[in-house]
């Protein structure tokens, strides 16, 4: 026994085991799998065919009710139904011109006389023109103006004296 | 020996060809008919619910049939400049002004008009939402009009009053009232005579033919949302009368 090669006889028993998985047990193993994925496969494409099936009835069973889900009073409803949601009942677009102009008649100041009165829904801003004698009438018109919330945001556009030497101004407010 | 050594790569070969050519593929074939199945079945179980639906948005509708018809004039289905004319014209002269001038703009030439048209909503088959997939939505034109009166300032305001509740749905997009322009050779110096200005959207919009109910949103529940109409409907004071055709035919158009 002396004198005898270890590591060849290693590499000798490594070389047994690869014969024996590609020879007598590695050949069945392989064959089985074989067959399992082909029986895994076919019952693969088996529920896919069923899967069909019911698919293809569901569409049947559909297609026959299809004819109820189409004419004219559907289209009446479909029609009605659409109408009454774009009816715009949004509070802020439903705008009354009396609202504003009775809150700008509670406001001004009985010395100035209104030459125009503008709102631009847009631009999103009122325009107030008017004329008087003094500038402390109109200094009382802004005060009196940003009193109410809506007129808050007051400032002075414009400031002329005309040819009869009254005072025209012009007042803006966003909202 | 040496065949039988032959015989295991080529198994191993083929469970690969099969797996990476075959089985895998049809998974995917599976999960994309699951997703389907899924679908037609909740589509077949809701066709029950849609009938009923349907059923009951006709019996509503019959009932509400006050609704329908003032839905329909409020927001009618054609541009109907006429009428808007004959509205104006009407309130005008009930509210004491005249009409100075009358102002029409080509419907869809305005920004609202160029907004809604990309209007999408989600696409529902047979009341099942099919996500990520966007159907277009039936979206209005808006034509816009601007009338200009002359009249005493109670008139224009109670003119403006008027306009603004008519039973034609619109949008008020600018309104004012000025001292009129004093015109050099006017005998007429009534300092009371004011212009007023007002103008307005005017919504219409097609009803949308050849709809299914299977694929329609409206369907998916039994009753209206009918807040707006509410909201409208105590909104409208002035019930201005239909045109109505009127009769025609003359011989010689010109004289």
């Amino acid at each position: 026994m002396t004198g005898v090669n270890l590591s060849q006889s290693m590499a000798a028993q490594a070389e047994k085991r690869k014969k024996h998985l590609f020879s007598a047990s590695g050949f069945p193993i392989t064959i089985i799998l074989l067959i399992l994925i082909l029986v895994g496969w076919g019952g693969l494409r088996f529920y896919l065919y069923s899967l069909d099936k019911k698919i293809t009835a569901l569409d049947a069973t559909i297609t026959d009710s299809e004819s109820k889900f189409q004419g004219e009073s559907i289209d009446r409803i479909a029609d009605f139904d659409t109408r009454v949601s774009l009816l715009g009942a949004d509070p802020s677009e439903l705008i009354d011109p009396e609202t504003f102009l009775i809150k700008l008649e509670s406001l001004i100041v009985p010395q100035v006389l209104l030459t125009s009165y503008e709102y631009d829904d847009r631009e999103k801003v009122c325009t107030v023109s008017g004329r008087t004698d003094n500038f402390r009438y109109l200094a009382e018109q802004i005060i009196s103006l940003k009193s109410d919330p809506f007129f808050s945001d007051v400032k002075i556009d414009a400031i002329s004296r005309n040819t009869e030497g009254k005072i025209e101004f012009t007042l803006k407010t966003n909202f | 020996m040496s065949l039988k050594l032959l015989v295991i790569p080529f198994s191993i070969l083929l469970i690969l060809i099969l797996v990476i050519g075959f089985v895998k593929p049809d998974i995917g074939l599976l999960q994309e008919k699951q997703a389907t199945y899924a679908t037609k079945l909740d589509q077949a179980k809701n066709i029950d619910t849609l009938l009923g639906n349907i059923d009951a948005l006709s019996a509503l509708l019959k009932s509400e049939s006050e609704a329908d018809h003032f839905v329909r004039n409020y927001f009618p289905q054609e541009m109907d400049q006429g009428r808007v004319i004959d509205i104006l014209n009407f309130l005008a002269s009930k509210s004491g002004v005249a009409v100075d001038t009358m102002h029409f703009e080509e419907p869809g030439s305005g920004p609202i008009a160029a907004s809604a048209e990309v209007a999408l909503e989600e696409t529902v088959s047979a009341g099942v939402p099919l996500a990520g997939i966007l159907s277009r939505v039936a979206t209005p034109k808006t034509f816009s009009t601007e009338i200009i009166v002359k009249g005493r300032y109670e008139n224009i305001k109670n003119f403006f009053q008027r306009v603004a509740h008519m039973n034609r749905a619109h949008k008020t997009r600018y309104f004012s009232i000025k001292t009129a322009e004093k015109r050099g050779d006017s005998k007429d110096d009534d300092t009371e005579i004011l212009a007023g200005s007002f103008r307005a959207d005017f919504d219409f919009m097609e009803a949308a033919k050849k709809q299914n109910a299977l694929y329609a949103a409206t369907f998916t529940k039994g009753t209206f949302a009918m807040t707006s109409y509410t909201i409208i409907s105590d909104w409208v004071t002035e019930n201005i009368p239909l045109l109505e055709k009127p009769v025609s035919g003359r011989p010689n158009p010109f004289q």
